[in-house]
C-alpha cells in the first residue's frame, strides 16, 4: 500500500518530481508540460468533482462540459501556481507583482502592534507571504492545514526551512487549543498571523457563513483572535494573472468590535468577510484551489 | 534580482527575454514606448519572464513535435486521425528529451567534471541542439513535413542573424536599459 501513498495524488512523489521539473525544465517551455500535467490530474475523481461541485454554485446554469473545461483551467493555475512557488524557492526567480488596494497594503504595513491577514486558496499564498516578509521587518505566522501524506509533510517542511527564512513561519491548523495560545502571543507581539479563512478543516471551530447562496462556514479562529487581542483583519487575496505575474489585492480591514453581544460581532466581521471572498471568487473563479466542495448538501 | 517599478513599459525591456528574435522585438517596443506609470507595479528582470516569449517558444516547439509524430503516423492513418493521435503523444515526446538528460545526463557530467550546471540551460541548449537535428532528418522527407522541419531552421537561423543584430546593438540597448535601472550586470 505505501507505493499507492507515495504516487497517490497527495503521495510525496509529485512534490519531489515537481521540485526536480523546476530544476531542470527550461522555463521557456513551460506552458505545453504544466497543460499536459494539469490533463492528467484531471483523473483525480475526487478533487475534480469538488472543483466541478463549487464551480457550479460560483457560476450556476452551467452545462457539464463547461464546467469540466472550467474545471481543467482551475487545475491548471494550480499547477502554474505552485511551479512558481517552488521555483522561487529553488531558484529564487520571482514574478511580476501588481499591488491593488494599496492604500490598505500601507496601512497593514504601518500598522502598529500585530494584524491578522484573512486569505483565501487562491494564488499562491506563500508567495505573497515572502513578497510581504520582504517589504516589512515584522515576521508573519501562516497558519496552514498541514498535508495529509506524513512523507509528504516532511518533504514540505524540509523544502520550507532549507528555503525560507525566519521572517515567515509556518504552523498547523490541527493543534488547535495550543495553537491559539501561541498565535494569541504572537499577534500580542507585534506579529502578523496569515491565516486562510475559506476552508474549515476536520476539528476546528467554525461560524456560519454564506457564500454563492450557499449555506457553509468559515474558521472561527481568526475573529475570535481579532476579538480577543483587538487586532484588525486585513482580507487579502493572491491573484494570479498570467505567467509569472500576481496581483496582491488587499481589502478594507474587519474590525471584530468587543461588546456584550458576541455573536452579533462575529456575524458581522464574517459577512464582511465572505463578501469580499465571493466578490474574489466570482471575478477569479479559475484560482480557487477549494478541491472539496464547500457546501454542505453536496458534501453530503 | 533587479525590480522596476511603477513602469509599465518596463515589460518589454529585453533583459525580460531569452531569445534574440524577442530582445529585438522587446528592444523596437521599449525605443517607441511612451511611459505608462502605474504605481504598485513591480516587474522582475529575468530573461525568462516574458509571457508572449514563454508561449511562443513552447507552443512553436510542442507543434513542431507533434508534426512530426503525426507525419509517421499519416503514413498508417488518414491525415486528421493522425494529428489527433500524435497531439497528446507529440506532447509528451517532447518532454522526454529532458528527463533523459535531468535524470542520466547531466549528472553524470556534473559527477565527472565535479561541478554544478544551470541544469534548466543546459536542457534548454540540448533541446533546441536536438530539435536541429531531427529538423535536419526530415527536411530530407519528401512529404509535407519537410515544409515543417524548414520552417523550423528557418526560424532558428533567423535568430542566429537576430544574435548578430542584438549583438551590433548591444550599447544602444544597455543604455536604454540603464533608463530603468537595469545595468547589464543586474540582469539576470
Amino acid at each position: 500500500m505505501s507505493w499507492r501513498k507515495r504516487f497517490g495524488v497527495r503521495g510525496v512523489f509529485w512534490r519531489q518530481f515537481l521540485r526536480w521539473a523546476t530544476i531542470n525544465v527550461p522555463p521557456w517551455i513551460d506552458p505545453p508540460i504544466l497543460g499536459f500535467w494539469s490533463a492528467a490530474f484531471l483523473l483525480w475523481r475526487d478533487g475534480r468533482r469538488g472543483v466541478m461541485t463549487n464551480l457550479r454554485a460560483i457560476k450556476p446554469g452551467s452545462s457539464w462540459i463547461v464546467t469540466f473545461f472550467r474545471t481543467y483551467r482551475v487545475f491548471c493555475n494550480f499547477a502554474w501556481t505552485i511551479a512558481d512557488n517552488v521555483r522561487f524557492k529553488e531558484l529564487r526567480a520571482t514574478p511580476d507583482w501588481d499591488f491593488e488596494g494599496v492604500e490598505h497594503f500601507e496601512s497593514l504595513r504601518s500598522h502598529e502592534g500585530g494584524a491578522i491577514i484573512l486569505t483565501a486558496h487562491m494564488g499562491s499564498y506563500d508567495l505573497g507571504a515572502q513578497l510581504f516578509a520582504e517589504t516589512t521587518t515584522r515576521r508573519i505566522v501562516m497558519v496552514r492545514a498541514p498535508e495529509i501524506d506524513p512523507d509528504t509533510r516532511r518533504h514540505e517542511e524540509e523544502l520550507h526551512r532549507r528555503t525560507v527564512g525566519d521572517a515567515v513561519k509556518i504552523d498547523f491548523s490541527t493543534r488547535s487549543s495550543e495553537l491559539a495560545l501561541d498565535l494569541l502571543h504572537a499577534v500580542q507581539d507585534g506579529e502578523i498571523v496569515a491565516i486562510q479563512g475559506d476552508r474549515v478543516m476536520p476539528g476546528i471551530a467554525s461560524l456560519p457563513a454564506t457564500l454563492f447562496g450557499k449555506e457553509t462556514s468559515v474558521p472561527a479562529g481568526p475573529f475570535a483572535l481579532a476579538m480577543a487581542a483587538r487586532v484588525p483583519i486585513y482580507p487579502l487575496f493572491i491573484i494570479r494573472l498570467g505567467r509569472r505575474s500576481y496581483r496582491l489585492l488587499v481589502c478594507a480591514p474587519i474590525e471584530v468590535r468587543r461588546t456584550r453581544d458576541r455573536a452579533e460581532s462575529f456575524n458581522q466581521a464574517v459577512e464582511q468577510w465572505t463578501r469580499s471572498l465571493e466578490k474574489v471568487i466570482a471575478a477569479s473563479w479559475h484560482q480557487w484551489f477549494e478541491f472539496a466542495p464547500f457546501y454542505e448538501e453536496s458534501a453530503a | 534580482m533587479k525590480i522596476v517599478r511603477d513602469r509599465a513599459e518596463a515589460r518589454w525591456l529585453p533583459s525580460r527575454h531569452r531569445f534574440a528574435l524577442f530582445r529585438l522585438w522587446a528592444f523596437a517596443r521599449l525605443k517607441n514606448a511612451k511611459a505608462e506609470p502605474r504605481p504598485g507595479l513591480m516587474l522582475m528582470v529575468d530573461a525568462d519572464q516574458s509571457a508572449v516569449e514563454s508561449y511562443t517558444a513552447s507552443m512553436w516547439i510542442a507543434l513542431t513535435t507533434i508534426a512530426y509524430v503525426a507525419s509517421e503516423f499519416a503514413e498508417l492513418l488518414p491525415l486528421p486521425i493522425a494529428i489527433a493521435v500524435a497531439v497528446p503523444i507529440g506532447i509528451v515526446a517532447m518532454q522526454v528529451p529532458i528527463y533523459v538528460m535531468g535524470v542520466a545526463i547531466l549528472p553524470a557530467i556534473q559527477a565527472i567534471a565535479r561541478t554544478r550546471l544551470v541544469v534548466a540551460n543546459f536542457n534548454s541548449i540540448f533541446l533546441i541542439a536536438l530539435h536541429v537535428v531531427v529538423a535536419s532528418f526530415y527536411a530530407l522527407e519528401r512529404t509535407w513535413v519537410r515544409f515543417v522541419a524548414w520552417q523550423f531552421l528557418a526560424v532558428i537561423a533567423l535568430n542566429a542573424f537576430a544574435a548578430i543584430i542584438v549583438f551590433l546593438l548591444r550599447g544602444p540597448i544597455a543604455r536604454l536599459e540603464s533608463e530603468y535601472g537595469v545595468t547589464s550586470s543586474s540582469a539576470n
